[in-house]
């Protein structure tokens, strides 16, 4: 039977066009519906006819016309031809190749009877169960776990969680009572008179929040002109000045830590040992690989692989 | 060969050059210089020596010697970079101690600030900085009381008890506490009781949550002091800020 809208062939009985989507006339509202149209000599002949009253030529199959039916609809399971956007049964859309998919109308739904609208209702929502079934989440999943992993870690390393105030800081956590300002000064003057500089050094002592020990922290800034006249290993030196002098007894000095900002103010390198371990390597009772192994700290990897302006 | 017979020209080269050598052993020698200086690791090249042996001690080295990827190190290294931490909170906190400086640093300035412009929010940005630190606790309720007619009285209480809270065991930690109250509360209560004494009753004995604030903080700053140093007349201070509390208005 013929569309009426768009004038494309369609098979007999369909409620809807295959090419445009428009509503075809019910069975009996033209003498169309009880006859076909032979190819050959263009006589009418009845439907389920095998052969052409007229000329005797072969009649094509009532839904295909001739070509194979290749496409079966999702809702109803009638066969379709190739090339249709919608199901000449039920006027469902058709699974197609993307481009065609998505030029696919999304109107609402023909209201009333004879009524020439595309029946659009639902498409959109087949169209996503298609996208699930197809495997569109399968492939969504890994990228959207790369791209919370990938935001987690620059959360991490930006120290995002503190800034918006999700999460307090270690160092905000326990080190937030009031530094021992005398304590800092003995320190300071033990590293003073071991050739560390006056300029770009800064030595504090920090309560442990929890702990009955307090934390030595040295920062020595070359930036800032930090020197130090003498050889040997200036962060070791430092960190073992700081947890074997008199006042580090003095003042329970139970931890140490040691920071050293490069000229270009840049943070290089960051070492913390608790104050036994370094007693036990000055005492000679750790060798200098197992103190480094007592040792943790922070480099900046940059710096060292690429080696220190 | 015979110096003498040489052109005047050549012995005259050689003498500048003999000359200048003596000039370069002498300069660092006059100038104090130790020979190992000059031949010592800068600090920069001396803390990457010690980065690089540390890393190779803790197999922390992504790269191998021979250039190969250590998967070891990797992962070490990638496990430090995700979690952010080393899964100890105190050594967390050390590694970042020079941040915990800085805020101090900022905190100072804030509050030095806050006394020179007379600005309480300069004062509750230091709190922010340090909330657990209860020298900027003491400094705000100090400064509120100084710098309004009618200061919020809720306020300044609860900072000083914070601050008393705060407080940690260390002695020398103890008499700064002491010492910071007293010279803060004193200055306050000498400008609004400048009148006391000679007959007139200064601001500060009109109204009741001033006056007792004042005098019983300043009663419990001498105390800390006295109980740490064991000083006579810091007890009697104690004292007798103490009985002044029955001068205040009911």
């Amino acid at each position: 039977m013929l569309c009426k809208q768009c004038g494309a062939q369609s098979s007999d009985g369909a409620t809807y066009c295959g090419q445009c989507g428009a509503a075809m006339a019910p069975p009996g509202d033209s003498g169309e519906a009880s006859a076909t149209q032979c190819k050959m000599c263009g006589a009418q002949t009845p439907v389920g006819a095998a052969h052409c009253g007229q000329c005797g030529a072969a009649m094509a199959s009532p839904v295909s016309g001739g070509e194979a039916a290749t496409a079966c609809c999702g809702t109803c399971g009638a066969p379709s031809r190739d090339g249709v956007a919608y199901c000449g049964e039920c006027g469902a859309a058709l699974a197609l190749p993307g481009p065609v998919a998505e030029a696919l109308p999304t109107v609402p739904p023909p209201v009333g009877p004879g009524a020439a609208g595309r029946p659009g209702h639902g498409a959109t929502a087949r169209r996503r169960r298609g996208c699930l079934r197809t495997g569109c989440l399968v492939a969504g999943i890994p990228v959207l776990l790369i791209l919370l992993f990938v935001g987690w870690v620059v959360a991490v390393q930006t120290h995002l969680l503190e800034k918006v105030g999700l999460r307090t800081p270690p160092e905000q956590r326990l080190l937030g009572a009031r530094p021992n300002a005398a304590a800092a000064e003995a320190l300071k003057a033990e590293l003073l008179s071991a050739g560390f500089s006056d300029t770009g050094l800064e030595v504090a002592v920090l309560p442990v929040k929890g702990k009955a020990y307090n934390l030595a922290v040295v920062v020595m800034d070359a930036s800032q002109g930090f020197q130090r006249s003498g050889t040997g290993d200036l962060i070791l030196d430092c960190l073992q000045r700081l947890a074997t002098g008199d006042a580090a007894a003095q003042y329970a000095i139970g931890r140490v830590a040691a920071h050293f900002y490069d000229t270009t103010g840049r943070k290089t390198l960051s070492l913390t040992a608790a104050t036994q371990d370094i007693e036990a390597f000055a005492a000679g009772r750790m060798s200098r690989t197992d103190l480094l192994r007592a040792v943790e700290g922070d480099v900046d990897w940059q710096t060292l692989m690429g080696g220190m302006p | 060969v015979n110096s003498k017979n040489q052109p005047a020209s050549i012995r005259m080269a050689r003498a500048t050059i003999i000359a200048l050598l003596a000039c370069l052993l002498l300069v660092p020698a006059l100038g104090g210089c130790d020979w190992e200086d000059w031949f010592a690791e800068s600090e920069q090249e001396q803390a990457k020596d010690t980065a690089q042996e540390w890393t190779e001690a803790n197999g922390l080295n992504p790269v191998n010697d021979d250039g190969s990827v250590n998967p070891d190190g990797v992962a070490k290294v990638a496990k430090r970079v995700i979690t952010g931490s080393t899964g100890n909170a105190e050594v967390d906190a050390a590694l970042n101690s020079d941040d915990a400086l800085t805020r101090i640093v900022e905190a100072d300035k804030m509050e030095e600030m806050g006394w020179k412009e007379r600005d309480l929010t300069l004062f509750d940005d230091a709190v922010k900085l340090r909330p657990e630190d209860w020298k900027y606790r003491i400094s705000r309720a100090a400064s509120t009381m100084d710098i309004y007619v009618a200061p919020d009285m809720d306020k300044v209480d609860a900072d000083l008890q914070v601050a008393e809270k705060l407080l940690g065991p260390d002695k020398q930690e103890r008499i700064q506490y002491a010492q910071q109250g007293i010279r803060q509360l004193e200055a306050v209560k000498n400008r609004l009781a400048k009148t006391y004494g000679t007959g007139e009753r200064g601001d500060l004995f009109t109204h009741s949550r001033p006056c007792r604030t004042v005098f019983s903080r300043l009663a419990h700053f001498y105390s800390v002091l006295a109980d740490q140093t064991g000083d006579k007349s810091s007890r009697d201070m104690a004292a007798q800020y103490t009985s002044d509390l029955s001068q205040c208005p009911p």
